[in-house]
């Protein structure tokens, strides 16, 4: 019977190495599947795109929730700036709004990596959800194409433009997303 | 000497416990929220995709909708009322039940908070009433209206999710799920809006935990391979490169309905038997093209010649998994 406790020092030195070995291993295959994004970069993005409608359907916090969901020189069309954001997102259906009411449905969610951080794109549906009885109907839709900034407070919309749906062969508006794996 | 040492072992055990109570109290201040890993969300995700599934089809009787919810998981809407309990749940799908083929709730923008002891969550739901007795009209059988008729359109029936979820043996599972109807003005219930923490790193990143599992950054691919498919095809992201984005998206002996391999996915896509003699590179542009005159956008870039379309072959086009 060998020493139980040379077995317990070559476990921990096993492991050690286990340990050394692997962490670059981590970060290789980090490195070949996430592009510059992490999957944690990914899940923060979506989160970000989801909060987007409740920020603007609700009316949050005078419309700051909506404001603070960009970076401090932000824009959203035109619209550049917490205080402009802010206006824009109160006053943007003024008497329609509130915490259970819900208009901007958002889905294709594309999120994709570049040098300055990500790019990403969505299908928006505005919706008129029956209050009362009467029937849903689609308001419009379109497109969001946006650009996002890792901030020290979390990721941000640069920049945000919605295209509204339209049939034909207008401009190009969006760069190609790149593949992430080479 | 004895009781010295049982009394000095008594008190070391108390002043110990003492110790672990007085940290635990100060890890639950300063930590009360323990942050999700990105395989967390993903999974907390998947369980609000399988809701639509479970409960549209009703799969296996019911069950695997109620297998959604934790033991004591609670269902709560302004129509159903308060439904708990397994059987009760199962019962509740199988209400609804409009056959393996049936799809009614679209659920979009899932906002996820996590908590002290699991996450919470919300999402929009609309509900969408396809009735396929109504006929089309048209050659085009995506044609819905019909005087007075159509063949899909929005439910009364819209407004958004509650959740409270919790970590099973088993997996993510809903403890409570409430649906909250649309209306403009105040409701307490709904005010506060959810907070944001940031994901927390993990190996299962990028390493699956079983052999031949998925990692996070697999799920996020395939997620992003599938809603891509919607900006390939109508707009070629944007671009107006529909035709390739589009096929990129495909393996080359991908299928599509009945159609397997380019050059079936070609013939059935532009409605005839001609077999086209172009090389494996021309031929991929012309399955794109011709898989696009399905689309209103197809049916116009159909219209181009062939020397139109390659003049924007020149893009970083990606031919994977995007």
């Amino acid at each position: 019977m060998k020493n139980p406790k040379t077995n317990v020092s070559k476990a921990v030195v096993a492991t050690l190495l286990i340990g050394i070995g692997a962490a670059p291993l981590v970060r290789a295959q980090q490195k070949v599947t996430g592009g510059l994004l992490s999957a944690a970069d990914y899940i923060e993005i979506q989160q970000l795109v989801a909060r987007y409608s409740y920020a603007v359907d609700t009316h949050a916090d005078n419309g700051y929730a909506y404001a603070d969901l960009f970076t401090t020189d932000g824009t959203f069309g035109n619209t550049k700036g917490r205080e402009a954001l802010a206006q824009l997102a109160r006053t943007t259906q003024k008497d329609r709004g509130g915490p259970a009411y819900t208009r901007h449905f958002l889905t294709n969610v594309i999120i994709y990596p570049t040098p300055e951080g990500a790019r990403g794109s969505q299908y928006l549906m505005a919706l008129d959800v029956s209050e009362g009885g009467k029937p849903s109907s689609i308001v419009h839709g379109g497109r969001y194409d946006d650009v996002y900034v890792k901030t020290p407070a979390g990721w941000r919309f640069k920049s945000r433009q919605l295209y509204p749906a339209k049939i034909g062969v207008p401009p190009p508006t969006a760069k190609l997303p790149p593949s992430t794996r080479r | 000497m004895r009781y010295r040492i049982l009394a000095t072992g008594v008190t070391l055990g108390l002043v110990a416990l003492v110790a672990v109570q007085a940290r635990q109290t100060r890890t639950g201040d300063s930590t009360a929220v323990m942050a999700l890993t990105a395989m967390d969300y993903i999974q907390i995700k998947q369980l609000v995709n399988r809701y639509a599934f479970a409960l549209d089809t009703a799969s296996r009787n019911g069950y695997d909708y109620a297998d959604l919810f934790s033991r004591d998981g609670v269902f709560d809407s302004n129509t159903r009322g308060r439904v708990q309990g397994r059987d009760q749940l199962a019962a509740l799908a199988r209400g609804d039940k409009k056959g393996p083929l049936y799809v009614n709730h679209y659920i979009m923008n899932h906002l996820i908070e996590p908590t002290a002891d699991g996450a919470v969550g919300r999402q929009y739901l609309i509900n969408i009433s396809h009735d396929q007795n109504i006929p089309s009209v048209g050659p085009n059988p995506n044609q819905w209206d019909l005087v007075g008729q159509k063949r899909g359109s929005l439910d009364t029936v819209g407004g958004h999710y509650e959740d409270v979820y919790t970590k099973t043996p088993e997996g993510w599972r809903f403890r409570s799920r409430r649906f909250v109807p649309s209306k403009s003005g105040p409701d307490p219930a709904s005010a506060t809006m959810l907070k944001t923490y940031p994901v927390r790193p993990d190996p299962t990143d990028t390493m699956p935990t079983v052999p031949g599992g998925l990692s996070a950054m697999d799920y996020i691919e395939i997620e992003r391979l599938v809603a891509s498919y919607g900006h390939a095809l109508d707009s070629g992201y944007g671009t107006t490169d529909n035709g390739e984005a589009y096929a990129g998206l495909y393996t080359a002996d991908a299928t599509f309905g009945q159609s397997t391999g380019y050059a079936q996915l070609e013939r059935t896509a532009a409605g005839t038997a001609v077999r086209s003699p172009l090389s494996d590179q021309s031929r991929h542009r012309a399955v794109c093209r011709a898989s696009h005159r399905q689309t209103v956008s197809g049916r116009r870039r159909h219209a181009r010649t062939r020397g139109e379309s390659q003049r924007h072959t020149g893009v970083d086009i990606p031919r994977r998994a995007l």
